[in-house]
């Protein structure tokens, strides 16, 4: 049975292109123009995935409260924000209303189908008990990429797809340093160099939170970023 | 940059304090008029002491023997009598008498060829006469010169003698008889005396015993080579000989009584012969006893510019005899005068005033008062020494007060400076709040408006930061439904590719309109710039346009109220109807579905308002809603909306000089917004 995405846009051409790409990869699309609808609908009968615009029409962050509605409804429901603004990016990773990604708008719809995939995938892997671990143990960290989960000394952090790429990318090669256009291709997102940043910030943000004394994720003036191992 | 020294306040207050110099030079000006007033006031009261002296004067008999007549010439020469501290040495030459070289008597023939100089005085019970001739050539003998005295002897009787010497040396007076008898050629042996030859003439120097003769003496000189005579008086007859004058005895204690202190009187008789004197001259130094406590700098300025305006310099020494100077003369000759002199190596000016003494037959003497200005230089120095202090200290006083007031305004500007530069930096980016000052003055003025204007121009950053937010934000989702578009289109089969490419070409379309619509707002100021004003009708305009609005929007009523009488106005047609045409679009936008937009058109003397209300959402607080890039009420985003329709509507009313405002209102029963303009454009 194909999975279902459901598509909350007020968008019409937005929304359709994006429905139009799923349906072509097989998925199947349910879409809405606003908050009240989308709500009614999806809490009769939960997606596999939600796709949530930020602003619903009038509604300026409709997405948010829809968001934490299918939250309250599922703790497993892959969700990724459309954002608009560049400021929106912030607003969702601050909020920590439980998105697992967030994409821009003007992203291609390759960036977007990849990071959906990725989220089926591990929404899949989280599922069955796969004994064949392809697990990346570096030091006190366990990457798991198939699961998309990441452990510090065994606590389970929270990272959206994008930033588990991008520390993914880091932890490939301890020590290495990438830049941040390969840290960019690695994350299979579409985002100014400056992005890059900032998700690297968030990241060490949610790191310090069980880790008050994180500090594996090194900058190299000029160059990019590595991953430090214990010991260096 | 701090400013060179010359460009500073601290040196400009400065050197406006310099003004203060003033000070002194108008004070300096009122104690040369006090100075002016004071000397009047000197010489009048000198004038008055010496009247009343000659009142006193003309009461007295005695003293004054004879008279002088105005313009008359004074031909002969009374001799006065000095009293001689010792005893000259006769020999002829004249080194005793130099002490009393200004109280000769000179007589003088009409040629100037001879002249003689003639001292008496009196030692003991002696009288020497002292005669320096001035004769370019001396004969003796027989028909040589010769000096003949005529005398009225201890019996009352007439006497003359004449000296001719033979040869320098001793010399014997011959007596000659007395009145009209011819020489008996018997010598007078109680006279002697020398003679001796100078370079020009010749010295006689004579003694004879006090008893000789009486108070009446006359002198006369022979020169045989130019047959000239020279004589002090009359040789007879006996009550016209000439007088031997010595100071009066009696005048003395009652001139005293009269004297003013610091005052000196003299009494002459009518031939300037001094017969009486009183008082002394103040001889303390003009400048007094405050000499010591000041600096030697200030003691020379003083005296450099205290007036010394002297008449005359000349010398008047207390123990002068002969006064037939000015203004002796004058008063001799029967008028008043007075005379400022200054004394040779002296810094004081004499002021004397000399008045006649009459009598019934014409001017028996004068009396002469003097004083000197020292009194009133001592109050002008006082005065110059006060002023000059109370100066030196105002300006210092001044001065700093100045210089400290400067330098606190120059350091109070100098902080608004380096606040003002550290609120903004070098790229012009303003870094932080100025905090104002809170001084009440203008420097704190300044400063609190520093920092509005900061405060506005962060505002106006601010806004032009979120204004490229938003049309990052606008441009994003027309340039998402192209790229997804396009994406679609190339992974889809070609009997789908059309649907795809016609939505890319909505999705440019509606670029191109965000285009159209930035473009509106720089159009306009183009448009501005071309307008010409018209008089038409607006109600006609509001009501033709409310029909369009209608067919424009079907799903929304707009009624226009209050338009039915004309309404005349001088304004730009195409701007108020594109004005119209933006409320209007921004009722309809906000407007709640059900309610109706009404357009009202009134109209109060020159004041037009056309006013737009629609139900709907209240105005977002603390916002101005006509500023450009701006729409914080949610609407329906059917269109690109980038907020500029109210931004070209307050364009428009600034444009016509009124102004555009917005307020929460109710109509009726429904809630809503009225945006307006008030415009002063009625005819």
């Amino acid at each position: 049975m194909p999975k279902t995405i459901a598509i909350v846009e007020d968008e019409p051409a937005i929304r359709d292109n994006y429905a139009e790409l799923f349906r072509r990869q097989g998925y199947r699309v349910e879409t809405y123009a606003e908050r009240g609808e989308a709500s009614r609908a999806l809490s009769q009968r939960l997606p596999d995935l939600a796709l949530l615009d930020i602003a619903l029409g009038d509604d300026y962050d409709g997405g948010f409260e829809l968001c934490r509605e299918l939250r309250a409804l599922s703790p497993t429901l892959p969700i990724i924000f459309l954002t608009a603004r560049d400021a929106d990016i912030d607003v969702v990773a601050g909020l920590r209303v439980g998105a697992d990604d967030y994409v821009s708008k003007s992203a291609s719809l390759h960036q977007l189908g990849a990071r959906v995939s990725a989220l089926f995938r591990r929404a899949d892997a989280g599922g069955t008990h796969d004994e064949k671990d392809r697990t990346i143990t570096c030091g006190p960290l366990q990457l798991n990429p198939d699961r998309m989960r990441v452990l510090w000394h065994g606590d389970s952090v929270d990272l959206t797809v994008t930033e588990l790429w991008i520390l993914h990318a880091l932890v490939a090669h301890p020590g290495h340093v990438k830049s941040r256009e390969q840290l960019m291709e690695a994350a299979n997102t579409f985002v100014d160099l400056a992005t890059i940043t900032s998700h690297i910030k968030r990241m060490r943000r949610k790191f310090a939170q069980i880790d008050p004394a994180f500090d594996a994720i090194e900058a190299v003036y000029g160059a990019g970023y590595r991953w430090r191992q214990t010991g260096d | 940059m701090r400013p060179r020294f010359w460009h500073r306040v601290r040196f400009k207050l400065l050197l406006v304090s310099l003004t203060l110099l003033g000070i002194p030079w108008a004070g300096y000006r009122f104690i040369q008029e006090t100075e002016s007033f004071l000397r009047d006031a000197q010489d009048q009261a000198l004038q008055t002491t010496a009247s009343s002296v000659a009142n006193i004067m003309h009461g007295i008999d005695g003293v004054f023997h004879g008279s002088a007549r105005a313009g008359s010439v004074l031909t002969f020469r009374n001799l006065y009598l000095h009293r001689l501290g010792k005893q000259p040495q006769l020999d002829g030459y004249r080194d005793d008498w130099v002490h009393f070289d200004h109280n000769f008597t000179t007589l003088q023939s009409v040629d100037g060829r001879l002249a003689a100089r003639v001292f008496l005085g009196q030692h003991e019970r002696y009288l020497y006469l002292l005669l320096g001739v001035t004769d370019p050539a001396v004969a003796f003998g027989e028909d040589g010169d010769a000096v003949d005295l005529a005398f009225i002897d201890g019996s009352d009787r007439l006497r003359r003698l004449r000296i001719q010497p033979q040869a320098p040396g001793w010399v014997v007076a011959r007596d000659m008889g007395g009145q009209g008898a011819t020489a008996d050629g018997n010598y007078e042996a109680t006279v002697r005396g020398e003679w001796q030859n100078t370079q020009d003439g010749y010295t006689l120097e004579l003694r004879m015993p006090r008893e000789l003769l009486q108070d009446r003496l006359s002198l006369r000189l022979l020169d045989s080579a130019s047959d000239q005579v020279l004589a002090s008086g009359r040789l007879f007859p006996a009550d016209a000989l000439g007088r031997i004058v010595s100071p009066s005895a009696a005048l003395e204690p009652l001139l005293a009584s009269v004297t003013p202190p610091a005052t000196r009187v003299w009494v002459t008789d009518h031939q300037g012969l001094v017969v009486g004197r009183s008082g002394r001259l103040d001889e303390n130094p003009p400048l007094g006893a405050d000499q010591s406590r000041m600096p030697w700098f200030v003691h020379d300025l003083i005296l450099a510019i205290l007036p010394r305006d002297a008449d005359v310099y000349a010398d008047i020494p207390s123990d002068q005899t002969h006064l037939f100077v000015r203004p002796v003369i004058d008063a001799l000759s029967g008028r008043p005068a007075s005379l400022r002199r200054q004394p040779t190596f002296s810094d004081a000016v004499v002021v004397s005033a000399a008045v006649p003494i009459r009598s019934a037959d014409g001017i028996k003497g004068a009396v002469l008062v003097e004083q000197t200005t020292n009194a009133i230089l001592s109050i002008q120095n006082l005065a110059l020494q006060r002023l000059f202090g109370v100066t030196l200290l105002l300006f210092a006083v001044t001065s700093l007060g100045l210089l400290v007031f400067a330098s606190l305004l120059a350091s109070r500007i100098t902080r608004l400076r380096d606040r003002v530069e550290e609120a903004v930096s070098h790229d012009g980016r303003i870094m932080g709040k100025l905090l104002p000052d809170m001084a009440r003055d203008e420097i704190g003025d300044l400063g609190r408006s520093f920092a509005s204007v900061l405060d506005r121009l962060h505002d106006y950053n601010h806004y032009l930061e979120a204004m490229a937010a938003r049309m990052a934000h606008e441009l994003r989702t027309p340039l998402a439904v192209v790229r997804h578009s396009l994406d679609n289109a190339e992974q889809s089969g070609i009997d789908q590719r059309d649907v795809y490419l016609a939505r890319a070409r909505d999705g440019t379309e509606r670029l191109e309109k965000i285009l159209n619509r930035l473009r509106e707002a720089t159009g306009l100021e183009q448009a501005m710039r071309e307008a010409e004003t018209v008089e038409f009708d607006l109600a006609s305009l509001v009501r033709l346009q409310t029909g369009g609005f209608n067919d424009l929007h079907p799903d929304c009523q707009i009624d226009a109220v209050g338009v039915d009488g004309p309404v005349p106005v001088a304004a730009v047609p195409d701007l108020l109807s594109q004005a119209l045409d933006k409320l209007v679009d921004n009722a309809v936008d906000f407007h709640t579905v059900g309610s109706r937009v009404t357009i009202t058109c009134t109209r109060t003397g020159r004041d037009v308002r056309i006013r737009v209300f629609n139900g709907g959402p209240p105005l977002p607080e603390g916002v101005d809603v006509f500023q450009s890039m701006l729409s914080q009420r949610s609407g329906r985003h059917r269109e690109p909306h980038l907020g500029l329709g109210l931004y070209l509507v307050r364009l428009i009313c600034e444009f016509h000089g009124g102004t555009a405002m917005a307020e929460n209102g109710v109509e009726g029963d429904v809630h809503g917004v009225a945006v307006s303009m008030l415009l002063p454009i009625g005819r």
